[in-house]
């Protein structure tokens, strides 16, 4: 799982004044926890651990999807801005080259 | 006996005889012809309609041609189409990716396509020594007939003849073929058509399908960052030549069912693999991977995360000793190793390979673990890159473990991180120690430096072994 990015976890803190870092943690922790238990196909269990994980969002992080969204849209496709453009040279019919 | 080399500018079919003539361009030519005699044996015969066939293609082409004949004659005794030194794959499509291969290319390589009119000349968006990548054909390379090469200041290719189409693009692009055998270690990439919502069940297209360019512009930096980074893991060697690379995007796959959607949105923002799905749907293409990724445009969902590897243990395996026990790597797979990318993943970080890193090992035959959790010890299964202490406050191990003989200290500091003082877990010693490990926070190297980091030693030399045993198979 990627880990979260430090822009992202400020994010999250601008949006929600008084969030800690220690409640970030916990969501990662539980976020982990799932991916992990999902590893080994133990889905019921993450299942659970899911809804513990929805709740505990709702209760101290209920932006974190929103906040999200606007995070990557404000990145945009880093990939796409970075691609050099061809370079076209039009040749003389009369001269070829 | 002589052999003149050139193109085929001209083909005349006279009655019983086949003409061609040969020569860098229509005003310097030779003529050489054959001629289907009355008299000639049936397998001279054929032979003969072979070569009128290969004059045909060369022709029809634009590929050079050698012909042999005698000292003072023009009639053809044997005819070869001549080799390029670079190969273009797939059909040339505008606007679609292509990728050429070749040996011996240098990194500051430029692709040249050339017409009668123009000249456009493409800095590749990924170079590796045998193959480049364009994730995507300009706009501005006319149809029909090119001729494409590869320039640096210290290189150049061969000219290729290629027919370039304005459409339509390829579902199934073969990006580098790799190991000339039926099961070659393939990676794959593909546009995910149908998300499956966070209540299980329900499906929506992925934002991805409306968004081909955005896709085929993501491949090559997955590549790169498979490829091309400090960890040399998949490139050691030049290893990598002898994988398969493919990429997918159907734009035609509208159905919101099961079969179509390789991702599921887990909250709070997780794209997670549905790893059952993989292998038939590449199937459709007649493809098989080792490793998939998934790319998603969801733009609520944004994480990546990956699922290992089910390791086909009934198959042929290479064995190894990891501490005192023995252990396989698996040759083969009963269901891949896959990952999930995201459209607006961070560039400058190590998630492609972080995520290759995870989908590549396997569950229970061999994991590995991401670092900046603590976890837990798991019966069963082999965990590769973490072990336990049985209390926080136990000093680490100096000793990690011993992998087929050889033994591996531990990581007493993860490296500039430090170990939370409620943790159990302690890692392998690092190749690199100013960096994280490449499977811990690579966000928090020194800034502009994620890049760089690195796997641990262990880690590295029993992934060395196991990607060998797979290629190798």
């Amino acid at each position: 799982m990627e880990p979260l990015h430090p822009s992202d976890r400020e994010a999250l803190k601008r949006a929600h004044p008084g969030l800690t870092d220690a409640e970030i943690d916990r969501t990662e922790e539980l976020i982990a926890e799932i991916d992990e238990l999902g590893q080994v196909g133990r889905f019921e269990e993450a299942d659970e651990l899911r809804d513990r994980l929805s709740e505990y969002v709702r209760l101290h992080i209920p932006r974190y999807q929103e906040v999200m969204r606007e995070v990557a849209v404000s990145r945009g496709d880093e990939v796409r801005r970075k691609r050099p453009k061809p370079r076209v040279f039009q040749k003389d019919p009369k001269r070829g080259r | 006996m002589p052999i003149t080399t050139g193109f085929i500018q001209r083909l005349t079919y006279l009655a019983r005889i086949v003409c061609v003539e040969v020569g860098p361009d229509p005003n310097t030519t030779e003529l050489f012809f054959t001629e289907f005699a009355t008299g000639d044996a049936e397998q001279e015969l054929g032979m003969k309609k072979s070569l009128a066939r290969l004059l045909f293609e060369a022709l029809a082409n634009g590929f050079p041609i050698r012909i042999s004949h005698g000292v003072s004659s023009a009639e053809i005794n044997s005819a070869a189409i001549g080799g390029f030194d670079i190969s273009p794959i797939g059909h040339a499509v505008r606007n679609d990716a292509y990728t050429i291969s070749g040996s011996g290319i240098p990194d500051d390589v430029e692709v040249v396509f050339e017409n009668e009119f123009t000249i456009t000349t493409v800095t590749p968006d990924l170079v590796r020594p045998h193959w480049v990548m364009l994730a995507e054909l300009p706009g501005s390379v006319s149809t029909g007939r090119n001729a494409v090469r590869l320039q640096a200041p210290s290189f150049s290719s061969d000219e290729v003849p290629i027919d370039v189409v304005s459409g339509p693009p390829i579902r199934c692009r073969v990006l580098y073929p790799g190991a000339p055998k039926p099961d070659p270690y393939t990676i794959a990439v593909i546009a995910n058509p149908m998300l499956e919502l966070e209540f299980r069940n329900r499906f929506s297209s992925d934002p991805i399908m409306t968004d081909r360019d955005g896709f085929f512009a993501r491949v090559p930096y997955v590549l790169n960052n498979l490829l091309n980074v400090t960890e040399d893991l998949l490139r050691q060697d030049d290893i990598d030549s002898l994988m398969r690379f493919v990429a997918v995007f159907d734009g035609v796959l509208l159905d919101s069912n099961d079969a179509n959607s390789l991702v599921r949105l887990n909250p709070p923002n997780l794209i997670g693999p549905r790893k059952a799905s993989f292998s038939s749907f590449l199937g459709r293409y007649s493809e098989k991977a080792d490793v998939a990724f998934a790319v998603s445009g969801s733009s609520t969902h944004t994480r990546a995360s990956a699922n290992l590897t089910t390791d086909d243990t009934t198959a042929a395996s290479t064995t190894y000793t990891y501490d005192s026990d023995g252990f396989e790597h698996p040759h083969f797979y009963d269901e891949p190793g896959v990952a999930t990318l995201s459209l607006f993943g961070v560039t400058t970080g190590l998630t492609p390979l972080h995520e290759f890193g995870h989908a590549a090992s396997a569950w229970p035959t061999g994991a590995v673990l991401d670092l900046y959790v603590d976890g837990g010890p798991t019966s069963g299964a082999l965990i590769v890159n973490e072990k336990w202490r049985a209390n926080a406050s136990d000093s680490i191990p100096s000793v990690f473990g011993t992998y087929d003989g050889t033994s591996y200290n531990s990581d007493q500091a993860r490296d500039s991180l430090s170990y939370p003082s409620n943790w159990r877990s302690y890692h392998p010693e690092l190749i690199d120690p100013n960096r994280p490990n490449l499977m811990d926070n690579y966000w928090l190297a020194p800034p502009g430096t994620s890049q760089q980091c690195r796997l641990d030693k262990l880690t590295y030399d029993w992934f060395s072994d196991r990607l060998r045993a797979k290629l190798f198979r």
